[in-house]
């Protein structure tokens, strides 16, 4: 393999060589180097193939806008595919390998679709495998996504760490280019906090590949002075490696840093990447621009790169684009790596340019071909010559292995749309600029459009200096001095379509758009850009059109007859580069995917084995299995029989707990529940019911008044929060004239329930005061005295089980030891606790609902609480609504219980219910079961149902339809109270 | 049962963490924590509870707009907390959070960086004294800061476990 590193210049360090490997050949490079450059340096320029034809492919950039050098970074879990060359610093020991290739790359079957090409237009998908369409699931798809595609993610874990960071600024240069440098110093200097970010390992920009000198310093050796001078002020932040990948409301900017992917060997306590999400008082974007190909045919044979990129590799990194090289160029920058390869030595044969007439002098050896243009190029898996056709129309062939193209300058806006705006076409420009209205975030250097070092470094000098003034520092314009060999490249004409071209001619590299492409997507009235990106899948592929998209809108422009303005854009979203979901994911994966909330009783309920289920961050016991049952129904049976018959305990905890305190708290809930609360009696409670301004159900509990002006509700375990968000609604905007505070205290109170007909034989050997049925009747509730004095806590005489029951509530931080004596209590009454489970079974015996039935399409007399609906309030939330048309009809579904005619069968919850003997349609469907159990008492299988007019049609023969499974139950509806109907339980 | 032995248990179970310069991380005593919320008319009630908590002992935290915790390591017990809430009665309503919210204490060099991990808060921008209630990841807490390099975080008990894990977690580059 020939070496094209030059003997001398670059910005590696020689004395550091680095082995890597290719596709399993192994080569060398040095520190500085990214794989893209290691690879040119090493003669390498087939780097991969093409995503639909398999065509050979070299590397075009040297930045993130690379759409042919992606290659599949590391092994195992830190496989890394689509990973751009030209962004991946070289390690020792890095692994690359090329993508899209079979069986190899040099040698590659998929490149026989490039014979196909004829027939691979644009659209051919659409209008080839319409039919027959079973088959494309089956055959066509997967067929088209082996034949096509990009690198395979790994299924190993990743094995790295990442992390999430915030961060706040003054100012937040984007950038680290000469604008953005004089704009962080500028304003560093004076004491902002300044935050500078640039997505390559070096700041500098473009001064790490320029050959003018600043004050008589190398340009590249001027930026690291710059930089280090930042790095030393205590108020500067340098992220290099580090790309901003959207701007947001509040002028937040995304951005992530790839702290250790440059490393063969991460450290384990560290990030690899980090996700910052950047504050910024004042934002400078200072990205620079991108420069455009140009599309003649054999554009994206490997040997052609953009001008600007060959500058790079040869200035940075020591790096010979070829030995016979030619440049064709629409404007003077091409002049300026004309003069750089001149000046290393390398033969420069030939300079294109398209313009029959400029200004700029050229001295130099090569040959001055101009108002010529490239109209094709040659060669297979490397460019051999190029035909230059002459402003007379004749043609010439000129042997070269190198070509660098430079079609103009399309400033990097990206971030500054990403609010909303649209860019804005500049005829003097030759490009699209920044929207008008950036919303305060303000430009500077070539991504306005200006050229040059001096111009980029005062214009960003005197941004950053106004900034940080108008924050309240005392900046002063930084001062670069003078320059020497600044070319300014004045803007010139675009050249979308070029004369006399016979090949094939792409716009966007990675998806295969040829100018064809974009001509036949007008012809067929797919001109809009919209259209046209998704017709012909220009500027979808990863690099999300960066090099090909500006230029695709000008050939659609010219196929239209319109301008670019009209043709316009499309939209601008974040990410602006790939983003790995490791970022996005931060430390969330595993172990700390989501907050775990534990109950105070989450300890105690280990200890006697309990199985956990989460319901939603909490962690409930579920069950409670003892030795020798071999299934969770055993366990759920039990301890429902154990409840039945001697006395339970279960963690209520998850329970929402609210205190509402005022002296208008019990007017504030009398308005918010649809029954009465006005008058209820301190030391009671009562059920209620929350509806929505709809009127449908929106969470139900009870409420205990625990003094005039103190009571103490709970919510569901589910509705805990957007409760207390809705009475914190109520309280601050609906009704700011009442007297009321609320305190969410579900942490404060530990709970349990105690239930059974032995529940409170149980209590009372813990509770100090007279619990017995006349000091303490059903739905009493007050503070109570524990354990001889030492501990309060709150007694509440309510019951979801239709049993002799008591909730009780104590500090958290006893809970556990309460739970301890009351179990210790209840010994001798064969106490045992239940999870979840069993509380299912015993509230769905009893008819009581939850949200299985409050599902937010109920209203209160579809559950059987019409009684719960005052008469007599004046208002309250939900009222207006109830008497909408709808709401009161007859035949709207209500709750009613559903049992097997034969117990030895059984049914599921999410079941329909059919009227007998009607056919199998969701048009016959009555309702649905929303819950179901296995019920100990009944001794079959029981349900909930939500059924047409269900109320009225007790005793009807129904079946229970399972469409999913099949399934198919004879049922019979009845009463939903099958525990205990006239409640004498509850009273005893 | 009063010869039961009631225990307490802290919500935290875990040993403090790091004691380098860089960071430290311990649980605070679960001694008492106070919710005091405004009546009407009352917005400004810190100079009243300055003079009703004051002292070496209690610290006052700005809880949100007309409320505050009163922060203290010591238990009170229950006879003194009903009568701090009576002589608060007509200016605020007062609810013990002693066992509902729980106390971390976070320090040294590098705590603001490991903050910024989880929390949107400036924290330059955060005096001495000064509270906010912010997100440290996905919970909420509220963060106090106490001294130049030490914050105190309050969050609610059910979630300190899975917060502490969570600092400990993001401290490992310390």
């Amino acid at each position: 393999m020939t070496s094209y590193r030059l003997p001398k210049g670059g910005l590696i360090d020689r004395q550091s060589r680095l082995g890597f490997s290719f596709d399993g050949q192994s080569v060398t490079g040095h520190a500085g180097d990214t794989l893209a450059s290691a690879l040119l340096a090493n003669g390498r320029q087939l780097v991969g193939r093409s995503f639909k034809y398999h065509r050979p492919r070299g590397i075009l950039t040297a930045g993130a806008a690379e759409p042919n050098a992606l290659m599949t970074i590391g092994s195992g879990g830190r496989t890394e595919a689509n990973t751009r060359a030209t962004m991946q610093d070289l390690y020792d020991g890095l692994e690359a390998r090329s993508q899209n290739r079979w069986p190899s790359l040099d040698f590659d079957i998929g490149s026989l679709n490039g014979l196909l090409s004829p027939f691979l237009a644009a659209g051919f998908y659409y209008k080839t495998f319409m039919w027959p369409a079973k088959l494309w699931e089956g055959l066509y798809e997967p067929f088209i996504r082996r034949a096509a595609g990009l690198g395979k993610a790994t299924y190993e874990a990743d094995p790295d760490r990442y992390e999430k960071r915030w961060a706040h600024c003054d100012l937040l240069v984007i950038g680290a280019g000469p604008a953005g440098l004089a704009a962080a110093l500028s304003a560093g200097r004076a004491g902002a906090r300044v935050i500078i970010l640039d997505e390559h390992s070096l700041a500098g920009g473009s001064l790490l590949s320029e050959a003018a000198t600043i004050g008589g310093e190398s340009a590249p050796a001027f930026a690291k002075r710059l930089a280090d001078e930042l790095e030393t002020l205590p108020n500067v932040r340098v992220l290099t490696r580090t790309t901003a990948f959207g701007w947001y409301d509040g002028n937040v900017v995304g951005a992530v840093e790839r702290a250790q992917k440059h490393v063969r060997h991460p450290d384990p306590n560290k990030p690899v990447e980090r996700m910052w999400r950047i504050v910024a008082k004042k934002a400078l974007l200072a990205t620079g621009t991108e420069e455009r190909p140009l599309v003649f045919g054999g554009n994206d044979i490997p040997g052609v790169m953009i001008a600007g990129a060959m500058r790079c590799y040869l200035n940075r990194f020591a790096v010979a684009p070829g030995q016979r090289t030619a440049i064709f160029t629409t404007n003077d920058s091409g002049y300026a790596l004309a003069r750089d390869l001149e000046a290393a030595g390398v033969q420069l044969t030939a300079i294109i340019d398209s313009r029959a007439e400029s200004q700029f002098v050229y001295t130099g050896k090569a040959r001055l071909l101009k108002g010529a243009v490239v109209s094709d190029a040659k060669g297979g898996k490397a460019l051999s010559s190029v035909n230059v056709t002459a402003a007379n129309g004749a043609t010439e062939a000129i042997a070269v292995d190198a070509l660098a193209m430079s079609g103009g300058f399309s400033p990097i806006i990206h971030l500054a749309c990403h609010r909303g705006g649209k860019p804005q076409w500049s005829d003097v420009h030759g490009a699209f600029m920044a929207p008008s209205e950036t919303r305060g975030l303000v430009l500077a250097g070539a991504v306005t459009g200006t050229t040059g070092l001096s111009a980029s470094f005062a214009e960003g000098a005197a941004r950053g200096a106004t900034m940080a003034q108008d924050l309240g520092f005392a900046a002063q314009p930084f001062d670069a001095g003078p320059v020497d060999g600044d070319i300014v490249a004045s803007p010139a004409s675009p050249l979308w379509n070029i004369r006399g071209v016979k090949g094939k001619a792409f716009v966007d590299f990675q998806n295969d758009v040829g100018r064809k492409d974009l001509g036949l997507a007008v012809q067929e009235g797919y001109g809009d850009v919209e259209l046209a990106k998704r017709y012909t899948t220009s500027g979808m592929a990863t690099d999300q059109g960066k090099l090909s998209n500006v230029t695709a809108i000008g050939l659609l422009a010219e196929a239209r007859g319109v301008s670019p303005a009209e043709v316009g854009t499309t939209t601008f979203r974040p990410f602006y580069t790939p983003i790995s979901f490791g970022a996005l994911t931060g430390p969330h994966h595993g172990h700390h995917f989501q907050p775990v909330r534990k109950s105070p009783l989450h300890d105690w309920a280990k200890k006697h084995g309990a199985v956990f289920v989460e319901t939603g961050l909490w962690y409930r016991s579920s069950w409670f299995p003892r030795a020798g049952e071999t299934s969770w129904r055993q366990s759920v049976d039990r301890e429902v029989l154990n409840v039945r018959t001697n006395v339970g305990i279960c963690d209520v905890s998850m329970l929402g707990k609210i205190e509402v305190c005022g002296k208008d708290a019990a007017e504030f809930l009398n308005r918010v529940y649809s029954n009465a609360f006005l008058k209820l009696p301190v030391g009671k409670a009562r059920y209620g019911l929350m509806l929505r301004e709809d009127g449908f159900i929106y969470d139900d509990g009870t409420t205990s008044r625990l003094a005039d002006d103190r009571f103490f509700m709970t919510t569901t375990t589910a509705y805990a929060a957007g409760v207390m968000t809705h009475l914190e609604f109520c309280a601050q905007g609906l009704w700011p004239e009442l007297d009321v505070r609320l305190a969410s205290v579900t942490d404060q109170w530990g709970q349990m329930s105690v239930v059974g007909p032995k529940a409170r034989a149980t209590l009372q050997a813990i509770v100090d005061g007279d619990i017995s049925d006349t000091a303490f009747p059903f739905l009493a509730a007050k503070e109570v005295s524990l354990f001889g004095g030492r501990l309060h806590g709150r007694l509440f005489r309510i019951s979801f089980s239709g049993e002799l029951a008591y909730e009780l509530a104590v500090p958290a931080g006893y809970c556990e030891s309460v739970a301890d004596g009351v179990l210790q209590a209840g010994k001798e009454h064969g106490i045992q606790p239940y999870g979840v489970e069993a509380l299912s079974v015993l509230r769905i015996e009893k008819g009581h609902v939850t949200h299985n039935e409050i599902n937010g399409t109920v209203i209160p007399s579809d559950l059987g609480f019409a009684k719960m609906v005052s008469t007599a309030k004046p208002d309250f939330i939900g009222k207006a609504m109830l008497g909408r048309e709808g709401l009161v009809a007859q035949d709207r579904p209500s709750l009613v219980g559903v049992v097997p005619l034969d117990p030895t069968t059984t049914f599921r919850t999410g079941s329909h219910i059919l009227a007998k003997g009607a056919a199998q349609t969701l048009e016959n469907d009555q309702g649905y079961v929303s819950s179901s159990a296995f019920s100990p008492h009944v001794g079959s299988t029981i349900g909930l149902a939500l059924v047409k007019s269900g109320h009225a049609r007790h005793g009807e023969e129904v079946v229970v339809w399972n469409g999913l499974s099949k399934e198919f139950t004879v049922a019979r509806l009845c009463n939903p109270v099958f525990f205990d109907p006239a409640n004498e339980k509850l009273h005893v | 049962m009063s010869d039961f032995e009631l225990i307490h248990r802290p919500a935290i179970s875990t040993k403090p963490v790091g004691s380098s310069d860089a960071f430290a991380m311990k649980a605070m005593p679960e001694g008492t924590l106070i919710h005091i919320l405004g009546k009407p008319g009352a917005e400004n009630l810190t100079a009243t509870l300055q003079g009703l908590f004051g002292g070496e002992a209690n610290r006052i935290r700005t809880f949100g707009p007309g409320q505050w915790l009163v922060v203290r390591d010591e238990p009170t017990s229950r006879s003194d907390m009903q009568a701090l809430f009576e002589r608060l009665d007509t200016r605020a309503f007062a609810v013990d959070q002693t066992h509902g919210r729980i106390r971390i204490e976070v320090a040294g060099r590098a705590v603001q960086s490991l903050l910024a991990k989880g929390t949107a808060i400036d924290l330059n921008a955060v005096a001495v004294g000064q509270s906010a209630m912010t997100l440290m990841g996905h919970i909420s807490v509220h963060i106090t800061r106490v001294a130049l390099n030490r914050f105190e975080l309050i969050v609610l008990r059910g979630f300190g476990q899975s917060l502490w894990d969570e600092i400990a977690h993001l401290n490992a580059d310390f």
